[in-house]
C-alpha cells in the first residue's frame, strides 16, 4: 500500500502563496495537503488529479454557496504547471469514521446521533434546495469542528463509473453509502437521504446496513436485501427502514423529513402521515432508464436537478413524478459482457463435471440394471451408453457457451447449428455403438410402425436396430427441438428444473416414436442429457446476478 | 471544603518562579501525513496563556491569563502549578496538584485539555485539545517530551498514527532530534537508516506508508509557528 504517498513534500510551496505543510489524504480522485498561505490563513490544498474538467465545473458550481454545515471552498487556482488546485476551509475536527472507531465503536448514544444527523440533515436541504446533489455523503467526508458539524468535498463528488466501483478501493467508502438507483444511473436527491441513512445506521449500531467481502456483494445486497433492523432502537427502527427504501419515490422525501420522523419516533408518536395534496405538475425530469441490461452509470457531478426547493421540515413533502422503471433482464436472454476467457473457462468447468455427473448417472444406471441383464455384453452397453451422454452433453456445453449473453437475436440459428451438432453427436454414438459392438435394446413390437422409417432410400432402422442415419436423425432433432441455451445459461431460473426434464423426455419418446428409434433409448439419453447438462453447465443463484453483470461490466469497461 | 483536600503545599525544592521564556529549541512543530499537526516541547516546566502571553509555551486564543498555569515533570510524574482558576477532574485547584494519566484539566471556564501518559515506558505526556480552544494555528495535540515520542497505531503511543503499519520513536537527546524503529525500514531525506539517525533541520523522514518532519519555527511569535 503507498497510498500515503503524496507529491509534494512538506515546505514545499507548489502554488504560489502557500506553504505545504503535511499531507492529509490521498486517493484516487487527487490529494488534499494542509497548506498555510504567506497571510498566515489554514487552508485545506485540493489537487486535482483526475476528471479534471469535471471535478473543475462541480467545484465552480458550489464556489460561492454558504452554509455553517459545510465546508466552504474558497478558490479555485492554477499553478504554474497548470495544474488545478482547489483551496478550501481547513477543518480541524475528527472526521465522524475517526470519531465512530475510536470513541464508539459499539455506536453511539442517541444524542450524539441527533447531533450529526441535526447538521448533516441542515447542510444536505440546503445543498438539495440549491438544486445540488452531494453524491457522496460518507463519514469520512462528515467533521465536527468546535461543536460544529461540517459536511466536506462539496461538488467533488467521486466520478463513479463501473470499473472504479468494481476495481478501485478509493471508492470502496463510498459503496457502504450508495443508494440502489445509482446502479441504474439515477442520481437524484433522494441518494443522499438514503446515504444519511446509512451514516445514522452505522451511528447507532457500530456497523454498515450492508457488508460483504467484495464490492460486488454489497452493490448486490443494496439492490436486493432488507436492512436488518434489529439492531437498532425498536422505536427507530421504522424511520430507518423508510429512509432506506430501495425505490426512491417511497423513501423519506428529505432529510429534513428523515429527522422529524427520527425525533417523532423518540418523542414516542409516530409522525403524522404525509398530507395527501393534489399532484403538482413535475418540475423535475427523471428520465426512465434505457432497458439495456448493460446500463453505465453517467458521470455526472454535482448532479442540478430542475427540481425547485423541495420539502423543508414543517412543510409536507411535494408529490413527487412517479419514475418508472424497466424491470432488468436477469434471465437467460440478458444481455452480458461476457468475456472470452469466462467463457472458456465456465465452459471447460461444466464439461469437466458433465465427466463426473455422467459417470455418476451410468454408474447408476448400471447398478440398477436398466441396461438389461442380458449377458456379457452389460458393462460395453453402459460404456457406450455413457460416452456417446458424454458427447451430447459436451456438444450442448461447448455450443450454448457460445451464445450466452448474446441476448434473444438468431434464435433459429441457434437451432439450426444445435441441429447439426446432434447429427454430428449422433454420428458418433453410432460410431461407437460400432466399435464396441453394442447393440440397443430391439424395437418393442409395439413400436415397428413409425411415422417415419426411412428417408428417400436412406433406411433409418435396419434389423430392429437404428442405422446410422437413424442416430443423426434422432440427435439432430433431439437437439434441435428443445431450447438448450436456456438448460445451460448461467441465469437460467434453476440450476436443475424438473418441469424442463419432463418435457424433454417427453420430446425424446415423441421422437422415438416417430422415427422408430428404441425408446429406452430415446429416453435414456434425452434426460440423460438433460440432466447431466443442467447438472454440469454453471450457474449463478439469482440474487448474485445483478452483482455478476456489475463484474461483467467492469472487466469489459 | 474536600477541593482543599486535593491541594498540598508546594514543596519547597520546588521553585515558583516560572522558569525563564523558552527558546526556539525548546519548542518544534511536527507534521504528520495523514494524522495531523503536534506541537512538541522539550521543557521541564511548560506554561499555558492567553493571547496576550507572547511567551507561553502553550498560546491559546481563549480568555486566559498570560500565565494560566504551569505543567512541571518531576521525577517520572507530571505537576499542574494553577496561577489562574483551574481545574484538575473537576476539583478546583489552589496551588498545584499531581496529574494523573487520563486528567481532564479547565483552564478558566471554557478551556478543556486532557492529559495522558500513555506508556510507562517513557516518561513523556500528552495534552489533548478537549474544548476547540487552540493555537492560532489548528494544531492536533501537544507532547510533552522527556525523553521520547512515540509514534505510530497502538494506544500506547503519544501520538496515535492508525494507519502505520508499526511505530516509531523519536528520541530528543541533546537538543537533537534522532529516529528509529524496530520493524520499520525508513529513509530520511530519501537514504536508507539504519540503527538510529539525527533528523537535520528541514529534513523528511519517511517510511511505508507514512511520512512527517519536525520543524523548529524560525520566530519565536509563533504557536502558529511556522510562516517563513
Amino acid at each position: 500500500m503507498t497510498s500515503k504517498k503524496f507529491t509534494f513534500a512538506p515546505e514545499s510551496t507548489p502554488l504560489a502563496g502557500f506553504t505545504i505543510k503535511r499531507g492529509i489524504q490521498r486517493g484516487g480522485f487527487g490529494e488534499v495537503y494542509y497548506a498555510i498561505s504567506d497571510g498566515g490563513k489554514e487552508v485545506a490544498l485540493k489537487l486535482l488529479h483526475s476528471h479534471v474538467e469535471i471535478e473543475r465545473r462541480g467545484t465552480e458550481l458550489c464556489l460561492n454557496l454558504k452554509h455553517p454545515n459545510l465546508v466552504s471552498i474558497i478558490d479555485i487556482r492554477h499553478d504554474e504547471d497548470g495544474d488545478t488546485w482547489v483551496v478550501m476551509e481547513y477543518v480541524s475536527g475528527a472526521t465522524l469514521d475517526r470519531v465512530l472507531a475510536d470513541d464508539f465503536p459499539e455506536g453511539m448514544p442517541i444524542p450524539e446521533v441527533r447531533t450529526w444527523l441535526a447538521g448533516l440533515a441542515a447542510g444536505v436541504d440546503y445543498l438539495h434546495d440549491r438544486g445540488i446533489v452531494h453524491r457522496d455523503l460518507k463519514p469520512q467526508n462528515i467533521y465536527r469542528e468546535a461543536g460544529q458539524v461540517k459536511i466536506g468535498d462539496i461538488g467533488l463528488s467521486k466520478i463513479i463509473t463501473p470499473s472504479q466501483r468494481g476495481a478501485q478501493t478509493e471508492s470502496i467508502g463510498t459503496i457502504y453509502y450508495m443508494a440502489p438507483e445509482i446502479s441504474r444511473g439515477e442520481y437524484g436527491p433522494e441518494i443522499d437521504v438514503y446515504s444519511s441513512a446509512a451514516i445514522v445506521y452505522e451511528l447507532l449500531t457500530g456497523r454498515v446496513p450492508f457488508d460483504g467481502e467484495t464490492t460486488a456483494e454489497i452493490l448486490n445486497r443494496h439492490l436486493t436485501d432488507q436492512p436488518d433492523l434489529v439492531p437498532l432502537p425498536r422505536s427507530l427502527q421504522p424511520v430507518l427502514a423508510h429512509a432506506l427504501a430501495k425505490d426512491p419515490t417511497v423513501r423519506t422525501a428529505s432529510l429534513g423529513d428523515f429527522l422529524i420522523e427520527f425525533d417523532s419516533a423518540l418523542a414516542g408518536h409516530p409522525p403524522a402521515p404525509p398530507l395527501q395534496l393534489p399532484p403538482v405538475p413535475p418540475h423535475q425530469h427523471t428520465s426512465p432508464v434505457e432497458p439495456s441490461a448493460n446500463q453505465q452509470p453517467q458521470t455526472v457531478v454535482a448532479t442540478v436537478t430542475e427540481r425547485p426547493s423541495h420539502s423543508r421540515p414543517g412543510q409536507p413533502p411535494p408529490q413527487r413524478p412517479r419514475i418508472f422503471l424497466p424491470v432488468v433482464q436477469h434471465g437467460p436472454l440478458a444481455i452480458r459482457n461476457i468475456s472470452p476467457s469466462q467463457r472458456a473457462l465456465e465452459g471447460s468447468a461444466g464439461m469437466a463435471a458433465a465427466i463426473l455427473f455422467t459417470g455418476i448417472l451410468t454408474a447408476v444406471g448400471e447398478l440398477t440394471g436398466m441396461f438389461g441383464d442380458a449377458g456379457q455384453n452389460t458393462p460395453l452397453t453402459a460404456v457406450a451408453y455413457g460416452l456417446t451422454t458424454l458427447i451430447g452433453s459436451w456438444a450442448l456445453l461447448i455450443g450454448t457457451k457460445a451464445w450466452e449473453g448474446t441476448g434473444p437475436e438468431s434464435l433459429s440459428m441457434r437451432r439450426l447449428s444445435l441441429m447439426l451438432l446432434g447429427a454430428g453427436v449422433g454420428a458418433a454414438g453410432w460410431w461407437l455403438h460400432q466399435v464396441l459392438l453394442v447393440d440397443l435394446p430391439p424395437l418393442a413390437a409395439s413400436q415397428t410402425a413409425g411415422l417415419v422409417d426411412s428417408i428417400g432410400s436412406l433406411e433409418l432402422v435396419r434389423d430392429k436396430q437404428p442405422t446410422l442415419a437413424g442416430y443423426m436423425m434422432f440427435f439432430g432433432l433431439l437437439f434441435g427441438v428443445r431450447r438448450w441455451w436456456w438448460h445451460t445459461d448461467g441465469f437460467r431460473p434453476k440450476r436443475l428444473r424438473v418441469l424442463s426434464l419432463l418435457l424433454t423426455g417427453s420430446v425424446s419418446t415423441l421422437l422415438g416414436l416417430a422415427i422408430q428409434f428404441p425408446l429406452a433409448a430415446a429416453i435414456g439419453w434425452g434426460l440423460g442429457i438433460a440432466i447431466v447438462v443442467q447438472l454440469s453447465a454453471p450457474w449463478v443463484s439469482p440474487d448474485l446476478r445483478a452483482a455478476r453483470l456489475h463484474q461483467e461490466e467492469a472487466t469489459h469497461a | 471544603m474536600p477541593s482543599l483536600m486535593e491541594t498540598q503545599p508546594m514543596p519547597a525544592r520546588r521553585s515558583l518562579q516560572p522558569e525563564p521564556a523558552s527558546t526556539n529549541e525548546d519548542r518544534h512543530l511536527l507534521w504528520i501525513d495523514g494524522v495531523g499537526g503536534f506541537l512538541l516541547l522539550t521543557r521541564e516546566a511548560v506554561t499555558i496563556g492567553g493571547p496576550q502571553a507572547p511567551d507561553a509555551d502553550i498560546q491559546l486564543l481563549a480568555s486566559l491569563s498570560r500565565q494560566h498555569a504551569t505543567i512541571h515533570r518531576d521525577d517520572g510524574g507530571y505537576l499542574l502549578e494553577a496561577h489562574g482558576p483551574t481545574r484538575v477532574n473537576q476539583r478546583r485547584v489552589v496551588e498545584w496538584t499531581e496529574l494523573p494519566d487520563g486528567a481532564d484539566i479547565t483552564l478558566g471556564r471554557t478551556v478543556q485539555l486532557s492529559f495522558h501518559r500513555p506508556t510507562v515506558l517513557s516518561g513523556s505526556g500528552r495534552l489533548r485539545f478537549q474544548s476547540d480552544h487552540r493555537p492560532t494555528h489548528s494544531l492536533d495535540g501537544v507532547v510533552l517530551v522527556a525523553d521520547t515520542c512515540l509514534l505510530g497505531p497502538g494506544r500506547d503511543c503519544h501520538i496515535r498514527c492508525p494507519e502505520w503499519e508499526d511505530s516509531v520513536i523519536l528520541i530528543h537527546r541533546g537538543g537533537d532530534w534522532l529516529v528509529r524503529s524496530p520493524r520499520l525500514a525508513l529513509e530520511i531525506n530519501g537514504k536508507p537508516l539504519r540503527g538510529e539517525a539525527t533528523i537535520g533541520d528541514g529534513q523528511i523522514v519517511t517510511g511505508p506508508d507514512l511520512r512527517f518532519h519536525v520543524e523548529t519555527p524560525s520566530a519565536r511569535s509563533s504557536n502558529r509557528g511556522d510562516r517563513r
